[in-house]
């Protein structure tokens, strides 16, 4: 806060007129001097013991500044003239002393050697009150809130936007001016405005200030430009410039109440016996209406940028490997919010890894504009060959002078990317253990034996010879069939073709000497009956009808393993069949009880007969 | 009797031929012992070339693009290979390991057990293979009817009855492993993916959104063409358009 100059010691006093100096050659003189006798706590104040002769004094004794701290001192000066041959000196001792508590406290004398006799100061008492402002605690002849006061009418802090509307990200250059009827000796910006909802970019003001003229209030001014800045507001609404504040050392002249006669001297106006004051300026807040980005039509790309740009983009090569990387920069230059600019959304393929942006700016001013240029430099990794290609990407700003949206679009980069040496058959992420083990072992060894080569596109499945194997089967079945019935035609097999229709036949005989059964025919029940025993044992013997006889197949069914009781049952019913064929007295009982018994025979032969 | 001669005599003049390729074959070999893999790969070119494979051919020439590092001719040789010889044990083994190199690890859809047992019994025999049982079967029918007839005792006949009769639904089996077969082999229904890395499109066109990448060595099934475009499906499921460069049908 304090930026009360904190001068060395100044030396004032070795200023000594001709005649002066003639007159006091001869009586030494030792004084004691303060700059402000009314102090307030914690404000710092200068002491300064002077000695004025012809020679320079020694044992300098200061007095015990017990009420005080020292912040400085002795700070010694010593200055010598020759007038009119004789020789004046003039030595001071300086302090730089801070009260301790408030109250009035003397400063005793201090003492001096000078030509073998002792000098002593005067007390110097000193007011020390309750910490008032440094600023307003000073100017005891006119008062501080007068000082203050008029200071304030004559100083005044002043913030300049040139737009009062502007769209969101557009420029507005402040401009804080000072407009002063007073001297400034040096000002300190303790408060700079708090720039909420903007980003600012200091512009250049010369480091010396030039003054110009200008009236307000039909009041002449001086003027002075303490700062410009480019601000951006970054969101849209009313938005605020916040307060400035500005810490001047304001120079006042003054009168100090001396009875002194070389103060009262010192303290002519002429010489102007000036004193440093602070005061502190604020600038009023300014309010500036932002208008938000007209929201139709927003192109792709558009990341708030505002102003107008031009965009470039490169890689760094175009061939590489696998795994070595490749530099896309992207240089997006003009003016405007160039600090507000976003990555563009760069896409690339899933074989190639991007890191995120390096950004590097290089910003400058030119006048009031904030031109330049950012740079995004994105980091690619290539993990797989080919020819993999980086689509275009787009970005895209609202120009304010035509106030539409400018879409731009990098070109397409094609990155041809070769196997690098270190991809040679690494294995993929995501085996098992199992497969891993099986990574390390090498690929069984080459067949020597070709046992099966042949004409490619032929094969075995669909050719002729395939069909005609497959085929052949059927056809060979087929002449098989015919062939063994045209063998048994011929031969005249028909013993074995009896045979083996014997029990057909029987079977046919007997169902149709069932049906003369239940028509009771009883003659035609009979002889039926008896042509199929009879016509069975023929056929299954392989005698011809006209041989046959009862005991022609008695020694023949014997011959052929059949039990004796069969047979025996077989010629009883034969016999039965001729005897009852003729006689009348047999009942549809006993024509029942034969056809079953003909049927039992008939099937226990065909049994022994196998 | 004449036919059975030309038959003998087209035989012997083909024998000649694939003397030849038989010679060029055993060169190559005798270069991939020397760890000339490139000159050995070049002859076993040469030999397909000419008209000839085989299933060792296939296979000694995946080999040598493996001892290469040249993954996805590999992985297509050791693919053919294995589609002449589906249960030959070296290939299926180097198929393996050569797929184990391959950067995209793709986890199939795990199917119905009766589809998956559907496609084993396909996947039993080459088509060659299933030819042969189909005309196994069909001569032991013939054999059982002929049996049949022949036999005069009930017992031997009902035996050949039912040997007949079960040959003959082999043989139905038979024909149909035979024909699916066929069908599979002669549709061309996979392929390798050739290129480093080959971009997926979801239409067949360049300006269609990427849905993913395949890198070399993949095997895709083979769905649809249009133009250059193939159709492909990955056993995940997944299903998109790769640039018919990009790939090698099987």
């Amino acid at each position: 806060m304090s930026i009360a100059p904190h001068k060395t010691i100044i030396c004032l006093l070795t200023l000594i007129l001709a005649g002066a100096g003639r007159g006091t050659a001869q009586e030494p003189s030792f004084t004691v001097s303060v700059d402000k006798s009314r102090v307030a706590v914690g404000e710092q104040f200068e002491i300064t013991f002077s000695l004025g002769g012809t020679s320079a004094g020694s044992d300098f004794r200061p007095p015990s500044f017990n009420d005080f701290l020292i912040l400085s001192g002795p700070n010694q000066s010593t200055s010598m003239q020759f007038i009119n041959g004789s020789v004046s000196s003039s030595v001071s001792y300086g302090y730089v002393l801070q009260p301790k508590a408030e109250g009035n406290f003397t400063i005793g004398p201090a003492t001096i050697d000078y030509g073998g006799k002792k000098l002593q100061t005067q007390n110097v008492l000193i007011q020390v009150s309750k910490g008032a402002p440094p600023g307003n605690a000073q100017a005891p002849q006119t008062g501080g809130a007068d000082i203050d006061k008029q200071i304030a009418d004559n100083l005044i802090l002043r913030v300049k936007l040139d737009k009062s509307r502007v769209y969101q990200g557009e420029q507005v250059t402040a401009t804080y001016k000072i407009y002063t009827r007073v001297n400034i000796s040096s000002y300190n910006l303790t408060k700079g405005p708090s720039l909420t909802g903007f980003w600012s970019e200091d512009l250049e003001v010369p480091k010396q200030i030039q003054l110009s003229t200008e009236t307000v209030n039909g009041k002449s001014y001086r003027v002075g430009i303490l700062r410009r800045a480019a601000l951006f507001p970054q969101r849209s609404g009313a938005l605020q410039v916040d307060p400035m504040e500005v810490d001047c050392a304001v120079q006042v002249q003054t009168r100090k109440r001396s009875n002194d006669f070389f103060d009262q001297f010192f303290n002519d106006p002429f010489f102007g016996n000036v004193r440093t004051v602070n005061h502190k300026v604020r600038s009023e807040p300014v309010s500036i209406t932002v208008l938000p980005l007209p929201s139709a039509s927003v192109p792709n790309g558009f990341n708030g940028a505002v102003g107008k740009f031009t965009m470039e983009a490169w890689l760094d090569k175009r061939q590489t490997k696998t795994n070595e990387p490749v530099t896309l920069k992207v240089k997006i230059s003009g003016r405007g919010n160039l600090k507000l600019l976003q990555s563009p959304a760069v896409t690339v393929p899933p074989d190639i890894e991007r890191y995120d942006p390096k950004i590097s700016d290089n910003i400058t001013h030119q006048g009031d504009e904030i031109t330049g240029s950012r740079t995004f430099e994105y980091l690619l990794l290539p993990r797989h060959a080919g020819q993999l290609k980086i689509p275009s990407f787009p970005f895209a700003y609202f120009d304010i002078e035509k106030k539409n949206y400018v879409p731009l679009a990098s070109p397409e980069f094609t990155l041809s990317v070769e196997k690098g040496a270190a991809d040679a058959g690494g294995p993929a992420a995501g085996i098992s253990k199992e497969d891993v083990k099986l990574l390390g072992e090498d690929i069984r060894f080459i067949k020597s034996e070709d046992l099966a080569l042949r004409r490619k596109g032929e094969s075995f499945a669909g050719s002729p010879l395939f069909f005609a194997l497959s085929v052949s089967p059927l056809f060979g079945f087929v002449g098989f069939i015919f062939y063994a019935k045209r063998r048994e035609r011929v031969l005249g097999d028909v013993v074995s073709l009896r045979n083996r229709k014997a029990r057909k036949m029987a079977k046919r005989r007997l169902q149709e000497a069932k049906k003369f059964l239940q028509q009771k025919q009883r003659e035609q029940f009979y002889g039926e009956l008896s042509r199929a025993l009879w016509g069975y044992i023929g056929d299954k013997l392989g005698i011809p009808p006209s041989d046959l006889s009862l005991d022609l197949a008695r020694t023949a069914l014997e011959s052929h393993g059949v039990s004796p009781e069969a047979i025996g049952k077989l010629s009883a019913a034969i016999e039965q069949c001729e005897f009852a064929r003729f006689a009348p007295s047999s009942n549809s009982l006993q024509m029942d009880g034969l056809y079953n018994e003909a049927i039992e025979i008939i099937s226990r032969i065909e049994d022994q007969l196998r | 009797m004449k036919l059975l001669g030309l038959c003998l005599l087209l035989l012997s003049a083909q024998l000649c031929l694939a003397q030849e390729a038989r010679l060029e074959f055993n060169q190559a070999n005798q270069l991939y012992r020397d760890a000339q893999y490139d000159k050995a790969a070049r002859l076993y070119e040469q030999v397909l070339k000419n008209g000839y494979e085989s299933p060792a051919l296939y296979y000694n020439l995946g080999n040598c693009y493996f001892k290469l590092h040249n993954l996805p001719p590999a992985i297509l040789s050791y693919e053919r290979a294995r589609r002449l010889a589906p249960h030959d044990d070296d290939i299926s083994y180097n198929l393996r390991l050569a797929n184990l190199r391959v950067v995209d690890k793709i986890e199939p859809v795990p199917q119905l057990f009766f589809v998956e047992w559907w496609i084993a019994f396909i996947g039993l025999f080459s088509s060659d293979g299933w030819a042969l049982t189909v005309i196994v079967c069909a001569w032991c029918a013939v054999i059982g009817g002929a049996l049949f007839f022949i036999f005069r005792s009930p017992v031997a006949q009902r035996i050949a009855f039912a040997w007949a009769l079960v040959s003959v639904i082999c043989c139905a089996a038979c024909v149909t492993g035979l024909v699916q077969q066929v069908k599979r082999e002669g549709n061309d229904r996979a392929a390798i993916v050739f290129a480093p890395s080959a971009p997926v499109k979801s239409a067949p066109d360049n300006q269609s959104t990427d849905l993913f990448v395949l890198h070399e060595g993949v095997k895709v099934e083979l769905m649809d063409a249009v133009g250059e475009w193939k159709k492909i499906r990955l056993p995940d499921g997944k299903v998109g358009w790769l640039a018919g460069e990009a790939i090698q049908v099987i």
